[in-house]
């Protein structure tokens, strides 16, 4: 079967098994220009799926059609990784390197062999991302966050046309995701793919969100479309009512609750959290969120 | 403190240097303690241009390359004298685990060649059987997320896996193999009788590594090759039982078994060269 | 370029003191503040601006690698105009295969009472005095006492013997005591 689509990305009833476990099983999406979210806990197939977009996984069955190119060909991956930005979920640095040696390094192998040319571009990335004061200090002196930018600078590289970031915003504080989501939309008519397991990394950051779980996609939308599957579904209240699917104490000591709300009760506006906790489907009960 | 500041004009005329020596050396002699005289000259001078234009900026972007570049390691500077490219002594020399396997190998290289040279009278089978081993650390280096904490980032890039997995690979078995060459002439007989084991040790090694980690491959392949000696000393029927070993393994048949066997394995890790490109299966590791 | 030289609080030492700790913006901003006055003082020295250039540049790096050994004892600038001066002799001297000295701490001078005067003078009866010195003779008092350098030092930087200098530097005095008288 030939894809051939105006598409970045086609994935086409993918499926990806380690022994028993089916960590993707039966992925059907396509992706376009914009900031996509990946959205689910743990386990649930987010990496496996970044990964072979990103061409260092092969899937079991199914097709994949990345930046028109068929990854499953040597050529095709080699066509993609020249267009393509990755930065895996733990990101290994070299100890006793600085930041900008470890870029400077990732730009070789990004087939950047003219020097003085290599070095301004390693600049201008880790300029972006707001490290040019600590370029020149070892990795190991800089903060988790600082790292995580350090990992986000080397996928900058070459200005990709597609972007793949497994979980880029952890930690990262809030004026940091802020900036860096100025970042991802610096890039303009680009792809961007990146994968979290908090909402409101999507609520700030995506144009749209795939919630996915157990190797299948629940959700594809864009994320207000995700809240709004809670519309009236979403209450508070100063105490528990035991008929909410899920019920918790917010900051502000009153209680939050989702699911079918009695008459009279004060109907909030959902938030994209709120549509992501009904599709996961919680038992009937009422669970601790806080 | 000394409360005289130079003006404007003052600065301007030293800018131009168009001053006496005695207010010049009085200008100079301030400028080293005022910060504030220091910016209004240098607000003069771009203003008049007595720099050129864009100088205090190229000068920068000079000092910002020779500040930038990164250290170089010794086994960068060495691999330079040799005449190897920067790309490549990087690829070779990026992790201390791969400097300490290059380092490693060298010394016990030297170590051997020590051995055999004053040690000739003793048995060379002693030789023969560890020699192998040593280009291994060079396979055992080439690719793999134990050995390169940036392997699936380096997947994900252009330059191909197995350009990496040849440089690592040779740099090491390369030098392991320019000690041990002229170290194995001081032995009697067997000179060269250790190398194309050696080969086919470290061939059958990375035809494991297409389906497995380098470094354990590296490691199976080894413990497969130290086993296999004295297991043929002790299964062998003929007598004298080690003379008859050894003359088996590196005699004339024993190097057109272990040609043969290169030649398999190189085979297969050509035409299964494909799964350099890919991370290992993990099996159960699952997100 | 950004000019953000006034923005930064952060005194000369403490920027040579995050300079030493790998701190790149630090480099950078000390350079805002310094190259231009280092690099209209050295042109005073050198008619090449491309060696002026050079100079400056490798000042900078030095002041990269070598931050650690700044005590902060004297002004930064002071201690800046020592690298930069002694680079300058260093390029000018490259013909002549002998060792640079390697001095990038406090500024050496042999400064005696009448070098202090000279030193603070700004407007007085001196600086006519000191005008009216022949060109060499003001060279060599520019190079000693108010660069600094040795009598070697100050040799090579004007091109003359270092016996010369020392003569020239005699005279000068004479001259200037003359004046005072």
């Amino acid at each position: 079967m030939t894809v051939t689509s105006a598409h970045q990305v086609v994935v086409r009833d993918v499926h990806k098994h380690f022994g028993s476990t089916r960590a993707v099983d039966g992925v059907d999406l396509e992706l376009d220009l914009g900031i996509t979210g990946l959205l689910g806990p743990n386990g649930a197939g987010k990496t496996t799926l970044l990964r072979m977009l990103a061409t260092v996984l092969a899937p079991d069955r199914g097709e994949l059609r990345v930046l028109g190119s068929d990854p499953a060909t040597s050529a095709g991956r080699l066509e993609i990784r020249r267009r393509l930005g990755y930065l895996p979920q733990e990101p290994g640095y070299y100890k006793g390197f600085t930041a900008f040696a470890f870029v400077d390094y990732v730009a070789i192998l990004k087939e950047m062999s003219e020097r003085r040319a290599r070095h301004d571009e390693v600049r201008r990335v880790l300029t972006a991302v707001g490290l040019s004061d600590v370029m020149q200090k070892p990795i190991r002196a800089l903060s988790g966050g600082m790292r995580r930018r350090v990992g986000i600078a080397q996928a900058l590289l070459g200005d990709p046309d597609l972007l793949v970031l497994d979980e880029p915003t952890a930690g990262l504080d809030p004026e940091q995701r802020l900036r860096f989501r100025e970042l991802l939309t610096a890039r303009g008519d680009r792809t961007t793919l990146l994968s979290t397991h908090q909402t409101d990394d999507v609520a700030a950051l995506c144009q749209r969100v795939i919630a996915i779980n157990h190797g299948c996609v629940q959700f594809d939308g864009a994320p207000h479309d995700l809240a709004d599957l809670a519309r009236d579904r979403v209450w508070t209240a100063t105490e528990r009512d035991v008929h909410a699917e899920l019920a918790w104490v917010t900051g502000d000591g009153l209680v939050r609750h989702i699911g079918e709300p009695p008459v009279g009760s004060t109907i909030v506006p959902p938030t994209v959290e709120d549509g992501y906790l009904l599709l996961q489907g919680q038992p009937v009960g009422v669970t601790d969120v806080t | 403190m000394n409360p005289w500041h130079a003006d404007t004009a003052l600065l301007d005329r030293y800018a131009h240097g168009s001053t006496d020596l005695a207010s010049a050396a009085s200008i100079e002699e301030h400028l080293l303690s005022c910060a504030e005289c220091r910016e209004r000259l240098a607000n003069t001078a771009d203003i008049d241009h007595v720099l050129p234009v864009g100088l205090i900026d190229a000068m920068w972007n000079e000092i910002a390359d020779v500040v930038d570049r990164p250290h170089e390691t010794l086994v960068e500077r060495i691999l330079h004298r040799v005449g190897v490219s920067e790309s490549a002594a990087r690829i070779v020399s990026a992790t201390p685990a791969l400097r300490l396997a290059w380092i490693g190998a060298v010394a016990i290289a030297a170590a051997f060649a020590v051995w055999a040279a004053y040690g000739s009278t003793h048995d060379p089978i002693v030789f023969l059987w560890f020699a192998p081993v040593v280009p291994l650390a060079g396979v055992a280096t080439a690719f793999g997320p134990s050995i390169d904490p940036l392997h699936e980032v380096a997947l994900a890039a252009p330059l191909p896996a197995t350009r990496i997995l040849a440089l690592r690979t040779s740099a090491v078995g390369v030098t392991a193999g320019l000690i041990l060459i002229p170290a194995s002439l001081a032995l009697p007989g067997f000179a060269a009788a250790w190398i194309m084991p050696a080969l086919a040790v470290c061939a059958l090694a990375l035809a494991l590594g297409t389906t497995m980690e380098a470094a354990r491959a590296a490691l199976v392949a080894g413990g497969l090759w130290v086993l296999a000696v004295p297991s043929w000393i002790w299964f062998s029927t003929a007598e004298p039982r080690r003379l008859a070993a050894q003359l088996a393994l590196f005699g004339p048949t024993g190097q057109i078994f272990w040609v043969a066997l290169t030649a398999i394995a190189l085979s297969v890790v050509y035409l299964r060269r494909e799964q350099f490109d890919f991370l290992a299966h993990q099996p159960g590791a699952a997100s | 370029m950004e000019r953000s030289r006034t923005a930064d609080p952060r005194t000369d030492a403490q920027l040579v003191s995050a300079v030493a700790d790998q701190d790149r913006e630090a480099l950078r901003i000390l350079y805002e503040r310094h190259a231009t006055w280092l690099a209209l003082r050295l042109r005073r020295r050198c008619a090449d601006p491309g060696m002026v250039a050079e100079v400056v540049q490798d000042t900078f790096v030095a002041v990269w690698k070598s931050a650690a050994k700044y005590r902060g004892d004297g002004e930064a600038a002071a201690w800046i105009w020592g690298i930069g001066i002694r680079r300058l002799v260093g390029h000018l001297r490259k013909r002549v295969p002998e060792p640079v000295p390697d001095g990038y701490g406090a500024v050496t001078t042999q400064q005696s009472a009448e070098d202090q005067v000279l030193l603070g003078v700004e407007h007085g009866e001196l600086s006519g005095a000191l005008n009216s010195l022949s060109p060499e003779l003001r060279a060599v008092v520019q190079a000693t006492v108010l660069d600094g350098l040795t009598t070697r030092e100050a040799g090579r930087l004007l091109g003359i013997p270092a016996g010369t200098v020392k003569t020239r530097m005699m005279r000068a005095r004479i001259e200037l005591r003359g004046a005072l008288a």
